[in-house]
């Protein structure tokens, strides 16, 4: 009987422990969209509450004026060839790492693991003059080469895991087949990885939407700021006007949270993938 | 069977599939790297040639008050965003696992989703959170007539680095409650009924069971945030720029400020791979022992 009741009370206790969390989550998500949608008068007295009128006009007022339009366009620009190349190039390295018998392999397998392992502030230095040199400065494929470089050694890790599931036999089979090695990357083993791509997809979209250290670095141009940068200039320029500062944030990520409440299974059980795995 | 000769036996082939991703690789990321190593040990303002000074960046360095200053603050982060994140993930995941609650997907779902936020959008939300005029914490604080406690969270030097840590905070505790709950689903639960049928309560599950072997888990989060708050950059620039003063200065700022505001590249290269060799160091150190401690 006793033992009946102790139960529940500390379901409930714990129950309200994780609703607790859920809120502090949540509740800087919440306040900034209802900001985004308040006149800034609105705002001063009104922080907590839905907005008592839908500003519409304010996404409007924050692509033209806020050049958000610009950012987006960048942003977009550079994330599809990054995502598309790193997963490519990812998958051409697992191949030849994890089939593959040739000279060299333990050494070059040890050189893109250290990839993994370095901070974006040490290479950021060198790489920004090596760009002045080739002429990149400036120019979105001064961004877009040196992220698919940083998703290249995480992309082979994380494929080759995947390709090693793949049992070997099915390989020896279509090779007995008379099929060539490009023949069995693409017609026998793409068809098979669809879930590790999707993960992929996901990490190198959510990296890439997000990068900001190279950005700053390697774009002066205002016309050439993707979403971070152009979002840490507009705060600048707007202080005080937090409904824009809102709405910017707003947009800029909408489709981040919109992938992860797709895709958020691959996103989860590729994050743990990664990190059980090791 | 064994006179078949394999196509995978070519070398050749091999290094074709390898060439294009490793070049690249190479090029912009790898000797970078190398190159970064190399110009540590030069004084460079990025105009004039670069003149060799041996080690003297180094020393340099370890005169340097702001330094100091830099590497202390990364040594508060790392209270926030990785001590504090491990135990409320730890906590949170064990509430849920042991409770076997029904909406426990929900939970995972909603509690990581700061993690996928870009630092610049966590670091101009809570900019506003914290500002002094019109901020959520002060308008709060006025709402319920403490007015005396409300401040300038982040232009003051007592309290702007904590305001930091704790954005970092809400960023990485549902990251390390989810790997936490990865661990928990490898447990067999006819340990847990094992404790049950002796008499023991939730916490003993959770200090005899759950605690030995979430220890891999322990470990992999650890170091991940370990080394997530000696790179914090972003939260800082978006949020205090370092300031008010040095107070919130972190090296990943300082290694900016000194190539691309002050010009001096080479020593600029030398914080950068100060930097890395701690996190190298520390994350070596770890892991030996870790395995030290789970092999006795």
């Amino acid at each position: 009987m006793n033992k009946h009741h102790r139960i529940p009370v500390s379901r409930v206790i714990c129950f309200l422990i994780l609703v607790l969390f859920l809120i502090i989550a949540c509740a800087p998500f919440s306040l900034i969209w209802s900001a985004a949608f308040k006149t800034k008068a609105e705002l001063v007295h009104n922080v907590f509450g839905p907005p008592q009128q839908m500003h519409w006009e304010n996404i409007a007022k924050t692509w033209e004026q806020g050049h958000f339009g610009i950012y987006y366009k960048n942003s977009v620009l550079v994330v599809i060839p990054v995502v598309l190349f790193s997963i490519m190039l990812s998958l051409t390295n697992a191949y030849a790492f994890a089939y593959f018998r040739f000279p060299g392999k333990t050494l070059l397998w040890g050189i893109v693991l250290f990839g993994m392992t370095i901070p974006m502030e040490v290479v950021v230095i060198q790489l920004y003059h090596h760009l002045k040199g080739m002429g990149l400065l400036n120019t979105l494929p001064g961004l877009i080469l040196p992220q698919i470089a940083m998703g290249i050694p995480f992309g082979t890790f994380f494929m080759r895991g995947t390709l090693k599931e793949i049992p070997k036999s099915l390989i020896e089979a279509a090779e007995i087949d008379g099929a060539g090695t490009s023949q069995v990357l693409w017609k026998i083993i793409t068809p098979m990885i669809g879930p590790s791509v999707i993960t992929l997809i996901v990490f190198f979209f959510t990296w890439t939407w997000n990068e900001f250290l190279l950005t700053l670095v390697i774009i002066s141009k205002e016309a050439l700021r993707t979403l971070p940068v152009g979002m840490a200039f507009f705060q600048g320029k707007y202080v005080g006007n937090t409904p824009l500062i809102a709405m910017g944030a707003t947009l800029m990520t909408a489709p981040i949270i919109l992938l992860y409440i797709f895709l958020q299974h691959y996103v989860i059980s590729g994050i743990t993938a990664g990190a059980l795995k090791e | 069977m064994s006179e078949h000769r394999s196509l995978y036996d070519s070398p050749l082939r091999g290094y074709l599939y390898l060439l294009p991703g490793f070049f690249i690789y190479c090029l912009f990321l790898f000797i970078p790297v190398l190159q970064t190593l190399q110009l540590s040990f030069f004084s460079w303002n990025g105009l004039q040639p670069k003149v060799c000074v041996g080690i003297k960046n180094f020393l340099t360095l370890f005169s340097d008050p702001i330094f100091y200053r830099s590497l202390v603050n990364n040594l508060v982060l790392v209270i926030f965003i990785m001590v504090l994140p491990t135990l409320i993930g730890l906590v949170l995941a064990s509430i849920i696992e042991l409770n076997r609650y029904k909406i426990r997907k929900l939970f995972e779902v909603v509690l990581f989703m700061p993690y996928i936020l870009s630092l610049v959008v966590v670091g101009v939300i809570w900019r506003w959170i914290y500002n002094p005029s019109f901020g959520v914490i002060n308008t709060f604080l006025r709402g319920i007539g403490l007015s005396d406690m409300t401040k300038a969270w982040l232009g003051n030097s007592a309290t702007a680095l904590t305001a930091v840590g704790i954005s970092g905070t809400w960023v990485f505790h549902g990251f390390a409650m989810v790997i936490f709950l990865a661990g928990y689903s490898k447990i067999s639960h006819s340990l847990y009924e094992a404790i049950s049928i002796d008499g023991g309560n939730t916490l003993h599950k959770f200090w005899y069971i759950a605690l030995p072997s979430l220890n891999h888990e322990i470990s992999v989060v650890t170091i991940f945030l370990f080394i997530n708050s000696l790179k914090t950059f972003d939260l800082v620039y978006v949020m205090t720029k370092g300031g008010p003063g040095y107070a919130t200065n972190v090296i990943s700022l300082y290694v900016f400020k000194n190539a691309f505001q002050y010009n001096r590249y080479g020593y600029a290269a030398a914080l950068a791979v100060t930097l890395a060799l701690i996190i190298y160091g520390i994350s070596f150190g770890m892991t030996t022992l870790r395995r030290k401690h789970t092999d006795e």
